[in-house]
């Protein structure tokens, strides 16, 4: 089975195997255009711990079918709905919010769609059904509302409160 | 934000590292795609945690999804201007609205596939919406209207008013949602029509000699059906009259046959209904004339009728069903009910009556005993009967997704549409829609079911228990949400809107019982090719009418004025969530809401077009006449596009082709009537059809239910102002 080497941003060089590291939409059209070469595959964005985090999720989704793509993210579902976390995927997920921050940007860096929206459906997630006090503890968020923004914000929202 | 202070991965995965702003320190595109996956109540409280996050949560897109998940989108669509959404190639979702209702074999399929056709064009070219002469949604207001408005349904708050003046039972109602109408049929032989905004009868129509049993008004085409027990249905046509010097030549009682009307054809005829403002020989401005178009002879009592499009289906005392044109007042078939029936299905009670009809294009359904017949048109037999009510069958409605029947056994019947997609199967078990399906029986009323009407997933029944019930009929849920108390004698007939119950009861008082928020419906904005914004239909009268009489707006700074536009606080609130996209149009849209104090101030209540319209006539444009007359005699008009641009720039407000013909006639530019075609009204449809297609078309489109009005485009009126200035 064929290899990649890829150079993380930190600059150590990670062995992956092909077919795993293809699942990536933007190492597959690198590989596809004749990048491979003897050189390995520089992502500068990446660090080595990312990249093993990601490999990690690529090797247990390497035998998932495609997306069709077009409108997965995109689907009428009713407004209840939760969105929906593999059980593998919410264990893999549960990291703190740097990794999860750099893993979103990863996913979205190396155009693998459906680990871009499990970490997004996490973020939600985490924001679903907390009052703004326990958003901002969650999050580490300073409040910048003047005392009268912040009530005539509460006002112009009361009618989304309690249904 | 981003990288401000970067950090160094820590190897290890604790499961709660130090918290850092993950939604500000993302990219705002992945930023707002975690935001996308949150219900309504989680993102408005994001919205109060800070600035930042105020901005991100206030994203139109974002909204859009969630008036897409909750399935507004028809709902809101149906109020925007079509031509202005579609014009940029969106045809399909004019099949969002109603139209389909009867057309589309599988309609729920068809909205789901248009919306999402909607849906991608939104994605790829809104927001922003930077373009010209494009309707703007603001998603997260018409969200907020809707969502409300769902609130209040479910908790049952509403403002109950009562119309009292017919001197017996009401037996039929119909609501006419554009001109904010209520028709009334009574057994005191008269209809009364009823104003939403005064609750005052406007009008009463006399003619029927007998108890006025049913009545069906189509929004679309304008026309009002009545039928009665003297044997008689009437059709009324309920706009002044299209031709209005020949108008004066025959009277309300007279029959007329419409198709006699020079170049008047359906589809005029439905273009040029639903004004609101009549013109030429109308006795009062802005009071629709009701023409009295046919007398359809039945011979025996009319039990039940409906009107679609120009068809009407009668329902009659000995079992008939009998098939009307609307235009042309001719009968086009009789159908008996007691010999149609298919060899091998029920047979019926051979004395019952039809008491309640609906159709569509395939399929003729008829309340008869004690079970609803599906009668094929094609073929002309009963399919089938179905339903097992255990007795008669006093109320029917088909409409997009459902088949509802009531019965006097306190029963309700709901069919949904076949789930599956239809795809033509020569099963001879299944001919026919709902064969496949098992209907859900609901159970509540005390007393016999007299009365139902659907709307979306919502269901409204009246009873021989005085009471109303209100059924939430979707597939996720089912059940009764609601139930309103306020008659004391049976209810005999209903309809509903998106935020209105009408009813009307053998206490002969019709009732109103509205759902909506005083005030507070979005109104659908246009911003044009200079970048101001318009707001299309002009609902400025009634909405500020109506919040004058109504008089609580609910909170204090949304309900004083006759739109949610005049609440400052809460229009910034939603302009600055197209901060995120911070395009040149947008931010020049806010021009009118925030023009000097004194422009808006003046205006008070009225519509941000009416501010804009004072504006422009404050500043160049003198009064209408003036600028009629001297356009006159300085260029003389050859063509109709000539005489249209004159009188449009003569006037800021948009006008009916009708009443654009009008005064061109006043303006003596009669020699256009001597050499230009022999269906002038037509003609001059055309030409202004014709020019307002696009930005820079010479005229603004200005589409209404049922009629569409004309405006001069900004652009060009202001090219005009110029060159008469030189």
């Amino acid at each position: 089975m064929s290899t990649v080497q890829i150079l993380t941003s930190d600059g150590q060089t990670v062995t992956v195997d092909r077919k795993v590291v293809s699942k990536a939409g933007v190492i597959d059209s690198a590989l596809a255009s004749g990048a491979e070469g003897n050189s390995p595959l520089k992502l500068d964005n990446i660090s080595a711990s990312v990249l093993e985090k990601i490999i990690e999720y690529l090797k247990h989704h390497v035998d998932d079918q495609p997306d069709d793509g077009e409108d997965s993210d995109d689907d009428i579902d009713g407004p209840r709905r939760d969105p929906i976390i593999d059980t593998w995927d919410a264990k893999f997920i549960e990291v703190d919010l740097e990794l999860l921050y750099e893993l979103i940007l990863a996913a979205n860096y190396l155009d693998i769609k459906p680990l871009l929206d499990l970490g997004c459906k996490t973020v939600a997630n985490m924001i679903k059904g907390k009052t703004p006090e326990e958003i901002r503890s969650h999050f580490n968020i300073p409040a910048d509302f003047t005392p009268e923004e912040e009530e005539q914000i509460r006002l112009e929202n009361e009618w989304a409160e309690d249904r | 934000m981003k990288g401000k202070h970067p950090f160094k991965l820590p190897m290890a995965t604790s499961p709660i590292g130090s918290p850092r702003d993950l939604i500000s320190a993302l990219p705002t595109e992945l930023a707002l795609r975690c935001l996308r996956y949150l219900p309504a109540p989680s993102l408005v409280a994001a919205a109060r945690t800070c600035r930042r996050w105020q901005v991100l949560c206030s994203d139109q897109t974002l909204w859009y999804r969630l008036c897409r998940k909750h399935n507004y989108l028809p709902r809101i669509l149906e109020r925007y201007p079509h031509s202005t959404l579609t014009h940029a190639g969106l045809v399909e979702h004019a099949h969002l609205a109603p139209m389909g209702e009867a057309a589309s074999p599988n309609p729920t399929h068809h909205h789901r596939r248009a919306a999402l056709r909607l849906a991608e064009y939104l994605n790829h070219y809104a927001p922003p919406l930077t373009s010209a002469s494009r309707a703007v949604v603001n998603w997260g207001r018409e969200f907020q209207y809707y969502y409300t408005l769902g609130t209040n349904w479910l908790r049952g708050k509403y403002e109950s008013r009562d119309f009292r003046g017919h001197t017996d039972v009401i037996l039929a109602v119909r609501i006419d949602p554009a001109r904010r109408l209520v028709f009334s049929g009574s057994s005191d032989h008269v209809v009364k029509v009823w104003s939403l905004d005064t609750h005052r009868c406007t009008r009463t129509l006399t003619g029927h000699t007998a108890a006025v049993s049913c009545l069906d008004y189509d929004p679309r085409t304008g026309v009002l059906v009545t039928g009665s027990w003297d044997g008689t249905a009437q059709v009324w046509t309920t706009t002044p009259d299209p031709i209005p010097h020949t108008a004066t030549n025959f009277k309300a009682s007279e029959t007329v046959p419409l198709a006699a009307l020079p170049g008047l054809t359906a589809d005029t005829l439905a273009h040029l209904n639903g004004q609101a403002t009549p013109v030429g020989p109308a006795p009062v401005a802005g009071r629709p004339v009701y023409t009295r178009r046919h007398v359809l002879d039945h011979g025996e009592e009319v039990i039940c009728l409906r009107s679609k499009g120009d068809e009407i289906v009668v329902g009659t005392g000995s079992g008939l069903v009998q098939l009307w044109d609307a235009v042309t007042g001719t009968c086009r078939a009789i159908y008996n009910m007691h010999s149609a029936t298919a060899s091998g299905a029920g047979a019926h009670d051979p004395d019952s009556v039809v008491g309640c009809v609906d159709f569509n294009a395939e399929f003729i359904y008829v309340g008869i005993g004690s079970s609803v017949a599906v009668f094929d048109r094609r073929t002309e037999r009963v399919l089938a009967y179905i339903g097992n009510h255990s007795s008669s069958v006093t109320a029917l409605k088909l409409d997009a997704d459902h088949l509802v029947s009531g019965a006097e056994d306190s029963s309700l019947l709901v069919w949904h549409h076949d789930p599956a997609p239809t795809v033509p199967t020569p099963t001879p078990a299944a001919p026919f829609p709902f064969s496949r399906v098992e209907p859900q029986m609901l159970h509540g009323h005390l007393s016999g079911v007299r009365c139902l009407q659907t709307h979306g997933d919502r269901l409204c029944t009246g009873s021989y228990d005085t009471t109303i019930r209100v059924w939430s009929v979707g597939r996720d849920r089912e059940g009764c949400i609601l139930k309103l108390k306020g008659h004391i004698g049976d209810v005999n007939a209903i309809d509903m809107t998106d935020s209105l119950i009408v009813s009307g009861s053998d206490d002969g008082v019709v009732k109103v019982w509205d759902f909506g928020l005083p005030g507070t419906l979005p109104p659908p904005y246009l911003v044009d090719a200079e970048g101001y914004l318009h707001q299309p239909r002009g609902r400025s009268t009634s909405s500020s009418g109506r919040t004058a009489t109504a008089g609580s707006g609910g909170s204090g700074t949304g309900g004083n004025g006759g739109g949610p536009s005049n609440s400052p606080s809460r229009r910034r609130r939603w302009d600055d969530s197209g901060s995120t996209s911070s395009s040149p149009a947008k931010r020049r849209s806010r021009g009118p809401s925030s023009s000097p104090p004194g422009g808006s101030g003046a205006t008070g209540g009225a519509n941000p077009s009416a501010s804009l319209a004072s504006r422009a006539a404050s500043k160049t444009v003198p009064t209408s006449t003036t600028v009629a007359t001297s356009i006159s005699h300085t260029m003389a008009p050859l063509t109709w596009l000539d005489a249209c641009t004159q009188i449009l720039a003569a006037t800021p407000e948009p006008l009916s082709c009708q009443t654009v013909y009008d005064r061109i006639q006043k303006a003596s530019f009669a020699s256009l009537f001597l050499n230009r075609g022999r269906t002038p009204l037509n003609t001059l449809s055309k030409t202004l059809h014709s020019h307002a297609r696009g930005p820079r078309a010479r005229f603004c489109l200005i589409a209404g239910p049922v009629s569409n009005r004309f405006t001069l485009n900004p652009g060009f009126r202001r090219k005009l102002r110029d060159a008469m200035a030189h």
